[in-house]
């Protein structure tokens, strides 16, 4: 699989293109993605600009942005620096999606990324930030007491934002999803220095974690069966990785996993048996989209 | 063209195709449902050993219809060793099934025989001919149908050129400026021998395509698979092209195109008697959208806008105008904001089973749908 899947839903609110030239309706159940084909000649800096014109800036909550042209060679560097700047008459910003790209419009390992630092310090009041690509992505260090809901999508998350994350807080934080991904793609981490971003960032408030898309989800699910504070979430999400039946006998084994909401281990290689094993002992496991285990295994995003 | 609903009975339907093809299959049923006789199906394999044979279903009047030989593993072989013997050129090795080679030498036989074909079709009295075979050799042939198109103001994807392999298709994408391309098999049929190739600026390539690269003891093979596959090592991306590029290829500009739920889109649209009939989006996760590469079938209506929609008809239309002398034309369009392409212009592209038009699906309106059609019984 990759990701062709439109995100139908951010923020709670349905997505909707917005058309260059017409004037936004401040409608507090949708969100409008501003996006570009890879052949445009306008900037997004460009098209957010007269996206932010003729918007209703005071009740802007949220905002998609898709593809930035040729997102595979240039970063959102410019219109997150035009964002930020315009941070003091967007009082109630409160969400941002940076790159909903799909496959045909950009390989997601190719996404061109980039700093953070000053759109998080612009916005205090940010509740969540989703961002798809890892490539010169540079999430520094940060504190930010507004974020509840944090989401790396990538092919590979580099060690240094997970170094950088285990030295962050974000003590609103009830959502942490990280594509893990794979070393042919940028992940150059380890199961330890997952475990300390995610101890580091686990508020009492921490109602769902995802550690997605792994080339090590047998390891992160060995690791996380022995955590004692598991049933403060709701949805434990380890699906689109390699998870087998290692990692499954140890959520079998933990009973810390029964209570769960939801434990999704989509797009995985467990055995039928083991599957069989875990659908009796955990209600709420999810098991789609198995795959054949003969060959090599492969996380469900990353080329 | 005779007015041959006047005689007051229905004319036969003389086919020349494969009786055991889903398309002929689809016909006859089609006709069955009208209360038509069964159209007279002539085998392409027989024609070809002996093309007295369709004299006889021609000697008197009928509509007469081409269906492509491609089921058939004899006529498929026949076309490949006239191809080469037409193009001075050895024979290759017999194909393996769904091998992806040598299919400008199977033009190159296809093409003679619709030359025949023509000649023994003017010889006849009161032929009402589906598609010429010249015009079926014109959309066949994807570079100069392409060509054909433009010459005619169609709006087109920009044609960057023909390449002879992988070096070619560098040049041509340093001499454009450009990071991405499709590079497409000439005579190649559907997605086979299409290829998505785009690069980054650091090094990473990659190439989508429907052909799996197959390392066999002394050489790469492609074969045509449902599954879509992305190359990323140069060599082997290199071998794709070059595979693809030694049976005649050429390149076109990527257009982007719109995006809808689980992924991108384009449109079929049947033009009968060169009006837009049939039509269906084609939403795929992969740059590829054909049918039989679970790409999903969306309506156009809940896709387009009513601009879109009028755009998609014109366009359709102006196609058409292109090929005077066929009845059945596939287009393939991309439309999105104020523009629309045709990709391709297809002379059996009226395969699309179970999509109604009017209440009728494609074989159903092509039996009715022109002047001096067939009257029911």
């Amino acid at each position: 699989m990759t990701i062709s899947e439109r995100a139908e839903k951010f923020f709670g609110k349905t997505i909707q293109d917005f058309e260059p030239g017409t004037t936004p309706v401040m409608a507090p159940d949708t969100v409008y993605r501003l996006s570009l084909d890879y052949d445009a000649d306008v900037s997004m800096e460009a098209l957010l600009s007269d996206f932010l014109e003729t918007c209703d800036k005071t009740r802007l909550e949220a905002l998609v942005i898709g593809s930035w042209g040729e997102a595979a060679s240039e970063g959102p560097g410019e219109f997150l620096a035009l964002l930020a700047a315009q941070a003091r008459q967007l009082p109630a910003f409160k969400a941002l999606f940076v790159g909903d790209i799909t496959f045909e419009e950009c390989e997601i390992s190719w996404i061109v990324q980039g700093n953070y630092a000053a759109l998080l310090d612009a916005y205090p009041q940010l509740q969540a930030l989703r961002i798809r690509g890892s490539t010169s992505l540079d999430f520094p260090a940060t504190t930010h007491t507004g974020l509840r809901e944090l989401t790396i999508e990538c092919g590979g998350l580099p060690g240094d934002v997970l170094r950088a994350l285990a030295q962050s807080s974000f003590p609103a934080l009830t959502a942490l999803e990280l594509w893990i991904g794979t070393d042919d793609y940028g992940f150059d981490g380890d199961v330890a220095l997952v475990k300390k971003a995610v101890d580091k960032l686990r508020t009492p408030g921490l109602r769902s974690l995802g550690l997605r898309d792994a080339q090590i989800a047998d390891e992160i699910a060995q690791w996380l069966a022995g955590e004692a504070w598991i049933p403060q979430l709701a949805k434990l999400d380890l699906s689109l990785g390699t998870l087998g039946d290692v990692g499954a006998k140890a959520l079998l084994a933990s009973p810390q996993m029964r209570g769960l909401g939801c434990l999704d281990l989509s797009h995985h290689y467990i055995s039928e048996a083991v599957q069989d094993q875990l659908v009796a002992a955990i209600p709420n496991v999810v098991l789609d989209d198995a795959q054949d285990d003969d060959e090599d295994r492969y996380v469900a995003v990353g080329e | 063209m005779p007015d041959l609903a006047a005689r007051g009975t229905p004319p036969p339907c003389v086919v020349l195709g494969v009786a055991s093809s889903k398309r002929t299959r689809g016909l006859q049923a089609a006709r069955a449902v009208l209360g038509l006789a069964p159209a007279r199906i002539v085998e392409w394999r027989d024609w070809l050993a002996d093309p007295g044979r369709l004299d006889a279903a021609l000697a008197r009047g009928c509509r007469f219809k081409v269906e492509p030989p491609g089921d058939d593993v004899q006529a498929h072989a026949r076309l490949l060793r006239d191809g080469a013997e037409r193009l001075g050129r050895p024979a290759c090795a017999p194909l393996q099934y769904g091998e992806l080679c040598a299919t400008d030498h199977w033009f190159a036989g296809f093409e003679a025989a619709l030359v025949r074909l023509a000649r023994q079709l003017d010889d006849a009295d009161g032929i009402d001919v589906v598609n010429a075979p010249a015009e079926i050799v014109l959309m066949t042939d994807k570079w100069r149908c392409q060509q054909h198109l433009a010459a005619h103001a169609v709006p087109t994807p920009t044609l960057l050129g023909r390449i002879a392999g992988f070096a070619e298709l560098e040049a041509l994408l340093a001499r454009h400026g450009v990071d991405r391309a499709f590079v497409k098999a000439r005579y190649g049929s559907s997605a086979a021998g299409v290829v998505a190739y785009r690069r980054n600026g650091r090094g990473d390539e990659q190439a989508t395509t429907s052909a799996h690269l197959v390392e066999t003891l002394d050489t790469p093979r492609l074969f045509n698979d449902k599954r879509i596959r992305t190359y990323a090592k140069r060599d082997e991306i290199a071998r794709v092209i070059d595979l693809v590029a030694a049976q005649d290829a050429y390149v076109e500009a990527w257009v982007p195109k719109p995006r809808h739920g689980a992924g991108h889109f384009d449109l079929r649209v049947l033009a009968l008697a060169g009006e837009p009939a049939h039509r269906v989006a084609r939403v795929g996760l992969r740059p590829m959208t054909n049918l039989h590469l679970d790409s999903r079938r969306a309506d156009p209506t809940a896709l387009l806008s009513a601009a879109e929609l009028a755009l998609l008809e014109h366009t359709t239309r102006h196609a058409a105008r292109a090929f005077p002398a066929s009845r059945v034309i596939g287009v393939d369009l991309v439309v999105g904001g104020a523009r629309a392409r045709v990709l391709e212009a297809n002379a059996f592209g009226d395969l699309l089973p179970g999509l109604l038009w009017k209440g009728q699906d494609s074989y159903a309106a092509t039996t009715q749908a022109w002047p001096g059609a067939e009257a029911l019984s």
